[in-house]
């Protein structure tokens, strides 16, 4: 069908102009099984005109030749195209309905390719149109907000998650499939222009075929091939996106620096830097603020010279120092040209792409070239050989830093930190040590000792670069039209060399060679050659694997249609990893100088005593999988459809005894196609089918083995290799392993104006890997056993409708997806409960609750006299926050629920109107909860971890009325701040819209235009993270976001074209 | 159904090329398991041979540098200001006011971990037929396992059993002993006698396996066992038995760094391996064992003689205007304190056993030879006694004042607390409070891990 498509476009893109004779052709376009008229529908001519058919689905056409085509098409329906000859009676053109226009679209397990109305499984599409709706360079990202994936971001990376989790401990991204077999290399090396379609497996019947890795589901990526007999085709796309700086006043671990300084003298009178003042020995940090309060306090400077200098700093805000010294927009530039076309025999695809981007990080950058070619060849009717190839080329620079850290125990800059003067020249910042200690440590023997950021980040010289080369081959011989058998076969190796190299003048190595000077008499030894360090990480990838597959297929005429696959299946991955450091390293004439690794030296001023780092590190990984598959369809009627799979899985991974038994997955599915029947005459509901599947999928943890129980390593203290016992035999570790049971429907109302699909499932994971407490007296305290158990439900519901269907059209897209997750079994209970209050980052699993249940410290307020923290203890207020953090059981604590929405989606509106298109995408999230972070007053001393609740702080009574925010005290007190950080006082709902991005384009030809050269091409502007609409907090977080600063903005402009 | 049927019927390739198929399959098939037996990971392997029996029994970081520092946290060596004291955390500041609830279950983990990783080194050599040309090998394995498991145990007994008495070791509770790596065996306490009794014979099973040297430092020597034996019999009180250990231990072993070849200049004037030690190991470092942060008792460090070079050797001022000691045996002080054996250890258990057995003469002439090497060059007068009990004091002051930092004094407190000549009880202050610890106290034993007890159902420590 496809095909046809594709050639009856083709044609009508080589209009004729040349009229002969005007000849009228008659006819009527009826539906095939309501034997009804179907107004609207398009009739073209190969070498004419188009016209549409009226309310009662007849039409008249003119034509020109006595021998053309005839092109039918309308929505809902499948396009038909006949040959018309001079003597046509009046035609009646019988079209068959499809359930949605989606379906009339061919899905991709990774093992075959099957029209989704054929289906049994619940699967998601994305094609090309809707992949290419937004910019990203990455193509996973550009699944957010069209698919019903839900992509967390609170944490560092961001997570992907269909339908919720399935694992405790094992890996909780889908498994990606490029084209036939997973993809292990770096996604970044697929060009997005390079695809097709996606396809998510998101239910056993679909993902089960993939086994033991397929457990959190799958997604498959297709990339784009040519096809036979069709004329060749020059694509191209371009893309500029300009991202804002990020918007560092959004971050709450600030504080302006006249609160910072406030804080710093209340504990300077306190005599909490006194230690530090006197310490002789490592030299610790000290702010400019507390030495010149200690100046003060030693008379070296006056009261007002005290309160200038402290005025001046006040006005200073470092996240302005930031923004300007070290951030700038981000330009992501894409470039893709693609060529493809095909003859008989052969066909092809030939992309290039180029990408570039100057990240915000002033000094980060990155680069990649990208060849990806695609050859098919038919040498004989019946042998197809395919021919794959993808070469990525990519290098990365790191040389920015997003913050200054200043070392020692300080992870935080004081606020008033300078790293430019007014006129721009770069100035030095604490670092290490105390400021004045490094000025005359040296004593005219070591190296200069301070440090410098940006200068820093114009000597840093950290590049990452990237070979990756995918070859893949594929032989598909055909015995007969149902019999073929197929071998694939696809290798793929990515080299990745790591440079760090830290040249002289960098701090780093400045500092390591200072520290590492020792006196002897009146000159220095150095124990750390002078010259650069260079630490060199050499990555390589070798991931490989071969398939046999056998496909059958048969057809008794209407009656019944079998299809069925089965082979089996190698794969192979390597992982090697080798990290080298060389000191007193040249990189212009390639010299370097050894250093002595065990043995102890005093450092520089006794600042310490220490080893100096060998910085050498060799890994070595290699996972193996054989696993058998089959898949059998059997169609009734082409309404009844019954699909079983079948996969088994054996890995060096697996104990012994796993690997022995015959405990396969499988799949069993039934759709039945309601709306075929004789007897369905519904009018109001034209289109229905009914789905339903159940089967079970697996998931691994790669690094745990179930044979291995001593682990080598190296040390450089005794020189020799040495072992330690890592985990007992477990000859029964397995994959874990999920059932999913599916029922779904797939509908669509009179005319197609609303359709959509709605899937509700339930899942139940079993022998999850979980550490099982055992008695430490074994030697060990915890062992991972396939222990826990883990149940979700929910349900998944796309919805398409189309408003308006005239000069202006009107479409609506809706996503709503429900997830809920229950840890149903655990072993792993903490005695000290306090250890399940968390962030909601990770998973915390109770027996009962939500794997992502946030848990808090019950909170009484604050004390109106103290401003103190206060909780429940026994059922009274307290404020022993020793007992209060230790809670004994999860009746102390209260559980807000969960830190994942339950409910997720987006809508989507588009409007287009002649040749403009306009589409707005609002995302929303409902029924979470997040963790504010909050002040630590402990933190904020000890590491000047700063929070911007310190000017709500308590301060007199009567502010606990409007705040929650404790007094500070002194002595500082670790348990009342951790008391106060994870109680219900921080907890915000997380519900929210969001406006997600706005896309407005202008084709610039019409895609039947009658220039020659150009088929269509079209513009467009693409606006991302627009920001919130409606947030259930109060505090202005992002909640998505968590604790980090949302995604900045992003425009995009592009442009396309097919030549 | 039928076209199905007969689409394999009519066509006779089928019947050439399905054979060739499954021939092809069943020849993947057995190549699997080969395919399959390749390791995932290639630092992981199941332990078979000696090499790996070796390279498990060399983990330094597990055999020779995480002991448990409980007792250095504990003793009256040294004490803290407030401002410490409220700095600390929970679990260190319990330990140094002996609270009732300290809590250190960590290092009971470690050492059964320790004892876990010996034993199945000693299981995979008693796997391997002995053969005569790797006998010197095989016996130094299987010597080194005894040894870590004794010297284990022997830090488990100390903190986690009741102070060792003769008389009633027999029906108090010792400690599980482990002595198989096999999972599925309960743990149950042993008694306190067949605890010590234990710890003893894995020492005298590593003296007649290890080797006199080892070209690896880290490694226990037939020295160190003896040493190992010496000290376990002094803290069972008895003295012949410890007097044997400590003079075999000596014969092998007995230099003495001259403290006036020393630089006290230098951030630790001592080397990691150095001449002194007998067996090298450290304990975890904590809080309030960083010389900055503690001061060295002042009576104590007051009782040093000028001349005396442990006083520039082994302390400094600190940022307190107190005293730290820089003097961590390991040679760095970077490392937890150390805990190992050295010569300076052992001639002072052999001085102490000598001044116990009436041996008053033969028990100064091993203090002097001490002592002789800790005192400036020429400055040094003999130390001499009158009876018995004069020597024993004078040893026990000076043991008191060589071993700081050293992990012994907590165990010593210990022992001589069944004495009342010895006995002291110990005294802190904190915010204004006054803490004590009387001899024989059951604050000297510390709390069995709570998960322990829930597993295994086995009898808590009072305390």
């Amino acid at each position: 069908m496809k095909k046809l498509i594709f050639l009856s476009f083709l044609l009508l893109m080589s209009v004729g102009v040349v009229y002969s004779q005007q000849l009228v052709l008659v006819g009527k376009v009826i539906d095939d099984s309501t034997q009804k008229p179907i107004p609207g529908a398009t009739i073209s001519l190969e070498k004419g005109r188009y016209t549409y058919t009226d309310h009662a689905g007849n039409f008249k056409i003119n034509r020109k030749y006595d021998n053309d085509s005839l092109h039918v098409s309308a929505v809902g329906y499948g396009e038909v195209t006949l040959k018309v000859q001079s003597s046509s009676p009046n035609l009646i053109i019988k079209l068959r309905a499809t359930y949605t226009q989606l379906e009339d679209v061919v899905i991709n397990t990774g093992y075959q390719q099957l029209p989704k109305e054929r289906a049994t499984g619940s699967f998601e599409l994305i094609d090309k149109n809707s992949l290419n709706r937004s910019a990203s360079a990455d193509i996973i990202s550009r699944l957010e907000g069209i698919t019903s994936i839900y992509f967390n971001h609170a944490t560092q990376q961001k997570q992907l998650f269909i339908r919720g989790l399935s694992t405790l401990n094992a890996n909780t991204e889908p498994l990606i499939i490029l084209d036939n077999f997973p993809y292990e290399g770096n996604l970044l090396n697929i060009d997005p222009s390079d695809i097709e379609h996606i396809t998510l497996l998101r239910d056993a019947a679909a993902s089960s075929i993939w086994g033991a890795k397929a457990g959190n589901g799958v997604i498959v990526i297709t990339t784009k091939r040519g096809k036979y007999n069709q004329q060749s085709r020059f694509q191209l796309n371009t893309a500029i996106t300009i991202e804002s700086k990020p918007d560092l006043f959004k971050a709450r671990n600030y504080m302006n620096s006249g609160d910072f300084i406030a804080a710093e003298k209340f504990l300077f009178d306190k005599g909490y830097y006194n230690a530090d003042l006197s310490n002789t020995r490592n030299r610790p940090v000290v702010s400019p603020v507390v030495e010149l309060l200690n100046q003060r306090k030693a008379g070296i400077i006056t009261e007002t010279e005290l309160n200038n200098k402290i005025e001046e700093y006040s006005k200073i805000d470092l996240r302005k120092q930031y923004l300007k010294y070290l951030y700038r927009p981000s330009v992501t530039q894409q470039y893709n040209a693609s060529l493809t076309g095909g003859g008989n025999a052969v066909n092809y695809f030939i992309g290039f792409g180029y990408d570039s981007k100057i990240t915000s990080l002033k000094g980060n950058e990155s680069y990649k070239a990208n060849l990806n070619s695609q050859i098919n060849l038919k040498p004989l009717p019946n042998l197809e050989i395919e021919m794959g190839f993808i070469y990525t080329k990519a290098s990365d620079t790191y040389n920015g830093m997003d913050r200054v850290v200043p070392g020692g125990s300080k992870s935080f800059m004081y606020p008033y930190a300078q790293l430019a003067d007014k006129d721009g020249n770069s100035l030095n910042v604490l670092k290490d040590y105390r400021m004045g200690y490094t000025d005359t440590a040296g004593k005219g023997y070591l190296l200069n000792w301070k440090y410098n950021p940006l200068e820093e980040i114009a000597n840093s010289d950290n590049t990452i670069n990237r070979n990756d080369i995918l070859i893949k081959l594929g032989v598909r011989y055909s015995f007969s039209k149902s019999l073929d058998v197929e071998i694939k076969g696809q290798m793929e190796k990515t080299a990745e060399i790591s440079n760090y190299y830290y040249d002289v003048n960098t701090y780093y190595a400045r500092n390591l060679i200072n520290r590492f000077t020792q006196r002897v008499e009146s000159a220095v030894q150095l124990n750390i050659p002078m010259g650069g360090i260079l630490d060199r990480v050499y990555s390589n990838l070798l991931s490989s694997g071969i398939r046999g597959q056998l496909n059958y297929s048969t057809k008794s005429g209407e009656w019944y249609q079998l299809s069925a696959l089965a082979g089996m299946e190698i794969r192979g991955t390597i992982a090697e990893d080798q990290r080298i450091r060389t000191y007193g390293y040249d990189n212009d004439v390639l010299t370097f100088s050894p250093a002595t690794y065990n043995t102890v030296y005093t450092l520089w001023d006794k600042l310490g005593s220490g080893l100096i780092e060998p910085g050498a590190n060799f890994s070595y990984t290699n996972n193996r999988y054989v696993s058998y598959f089959s898949n059998v369809a059997f169609r009734v009627f082409d309404k009844y459809i019954f699909t079983v799979s079948g996969r088994k899985d054996a890995s060096n991974l697996f104990g012994v005894k796993t690997n022995q038994k015959w405990n396969p997955f499988w799949s069993a599915g039934a759709a039945w196609k309601i709306s075929d029947e004789k007897f369905y005459q519904s009018t109001m509901l034209p289109k229905l089918k009914l789905r339903a599947s159940y089967g079970t999928s697996g998931n691994i943890l790669p690094g745990l083995s179930g044979k291995p129980v001593i682990s080598y390593g190296s040390n450089y203290i005794i020189s020799v290799p040495y072992a330690s016992a890592i985990s007992p035999a477990n000859p029964f570790l397995r994959w874990e392993e999920t059932a999913t049971l599916n029922v779904g429907i797939d509908f669509g109302l009179k005319n197609n104006w609303l359709s959509g699909s709605f899937d509700y499932y339930t899942k139940k994971s079993t022998d999850l890997f979980s550490y099982v407490p055992v008695d430490p007296t074994l030697g060990t305290s915890l062992i991972m056993l396939n222990a826990a158990n883990l149940s979700s439900k929910g349900f998944n519901l796309r919805l398409n409708s189309i408003n308006i269907n005239r000069k202006i059209k009107w479409e609506t897209t809706l996503l709503l997806n429900h997830v809920k997750n229950l840890v149903t079994k655990s072993f792993n209970e903490f005695a000290n409960k306090g250890g399940y209050v968390s962030f909601g980052y990770t998973i915390t699993p109770i027996e009962g609750k939500d794997p992502y249940a946030l848990l808090s410290y019950k909170w009484a307020g604050l004390d109106p006299l103290t401003g103190d923290p206060q909780g429940y203890l026994n059922g009274r207020i307290s404020k022993d926050y020793v007992s209060l953090t230790r809670p004994t059981s999860f009746d102390q604590l209260s559980i807000q629920g969960s830190s994942r929405p339950s409910f997720y989606g987006n809508i989507m509106n588009t409007f287009s109107y002649k040749r403009l298109s306009l589409s707005v995408n609002i995302g929303y999230a409902f029924g979470f909860y997040f963790r504010r972070t909050a002040l630590n007053y402990y933190a904020l001393a000890r590491s000047w971890g700063m929070n911007q609740e310190f000017a709500e702080r308590w301060q007199k009574s009567g502010d606990e009325l409007n705040t929650n925010v404790p007094s500070m005290v002194y002595p500082l007190n670790p348990s009342r701040d951790n008391f106060y950080n994870y109680s219900e006082a921080t907890i915000e709902k997380g519900d929210n819209i969001r406006l997600r991005d706005i896309r407005f384009s202008c084709q610039l030809f019409q895609k039947n235009s009658k220039t020659k050269w150009v088929n269509d091409a079209e513009v467009f502007i693409y606006a991302q993270n627009l920001g919130l609409l409606w947030t259930a907090n109060k505090s202005g977080i992002d909640p998505d976001f968590g604790t980090y600063i949302p995604s900045p903005f992003n425009l995009t402009i592009g442009f396309k074209a097919n030549f | 159904m039928k076209k199905f049927l007969s689409d394999f019927t009519l066509h006779k390739y089928y019947q050439k090329v399905l054979p060739l198929l499954v021939l092809v399959l069943a020849a993947q098939l057995t190549s699997c398991k080969k395919f399959l037996d390749e390791k995932p990971d290639k630092n992981i392997i199941v332990a078979t041979t000696l090499k790996d029996a070796q390279a498990l029994l060399d983990n330094y970081n597990l055999f020779n540098s995480f002991y448990p520092s409980i007792g250095d946290q504990s003793d009256d060596n040294f004490f803290l200001n407030d401002e410490t004291i409220n700095a600390l955390s929970l679990s260190y500041k319990n330990n140094y006011l002996w609270e009732k609830d300290a809590i250190n279950e960590f290092e009971w983990n470690v050492l059964y971990e320790i004892i876990l990783n010996a034993t199945i080194a000693q299981e995979t050599v008693e796997k391997i037929p002995k053969d005569r040309s790797d006998s010197i090998l095989y016996n130094s394995i299987e010597g080194t396992a005894f040894f870590y498991r004794g010297y284990a145990l022997f830090q488990v007994a100390q903190y986690y059993a009741d102070i060792y008495d003769s008389v009633t070791a027999g029906g108090k509770l010792g400690i599980p002993l482990r002595k198989s790596s096999d999972g599925t065996i309960m743990s149950k306490r042993s008694t306190l006698a067949e605890t010590w009794e234990h710890i003893a014979n894995n020492f005298i099973k590593a003296s007649r396996l290890l080797p006199l040297t080892s070209p690896i430092p880290s490694r226990p020597t037939k020295a160190a066992a003896w040493a190992a034996l010496a000290r376990t019999y002094l803290y069972m009180d008895k003295y012949q038995l410890a007097y044997k250990a400590a003079d075999s231990a000596l014969y092998l072993k007995s230099t003495l760094i001259n403290f006036n070849t020393l630089d006290s200049t230098l951030a630790n004037p001592f080397t990691r391996f150095n001449d002194e030690v007998i067996f090298p190991s450290t304990s975890m470092s904590a809080t309030q064992l960083y010389s900055s942060v503690y001061s060295i008792d002042t009576t104590l460090y007051a009782s040093y003689e000028k001349n005396d070079l442990r006083r520039v050797m082994y302390f400094e001022l600190n940022d307190n205007k107190g005293y730290g000691f820089k003097a961590n045996l390991d040679g760095d002080n970077y490392s937890g304190p150390f805990n190992g054996l050295a010569v300076d250890e052992i001639l002072l258990i052999r001085a102490e056993c000598l001044a116990r057995m009436g041996a008053v003469d033969k028990a100064m002439d091993d203090l002097n030879t001490l002592l002789r090497s800790r005192w400036k060059a020429g400055y040094f007068i003999p130390f001499s006694a009158s009876s018995p009990e004069d020597a024993l004091n004078t040893i026990l002051i000076e043991r008191r004042k060589e071993l700081i930092l050293r992990g012994t004094r907590w165990f010593d407190l210990r022992r001589l607390g069944k004495d009342s000549k010895h006995a002291v009880e110990l005294i802190r202050l904190a915010n204004g409070i006054k803490y004590t610890l009387g001899p024989n106290s059951s604050r000297y034993t510390f709390l069995i891990p709570k998960q322990v007890i829930d597993i295994t159902g086995m009898k808590q420590n009072t305390r």
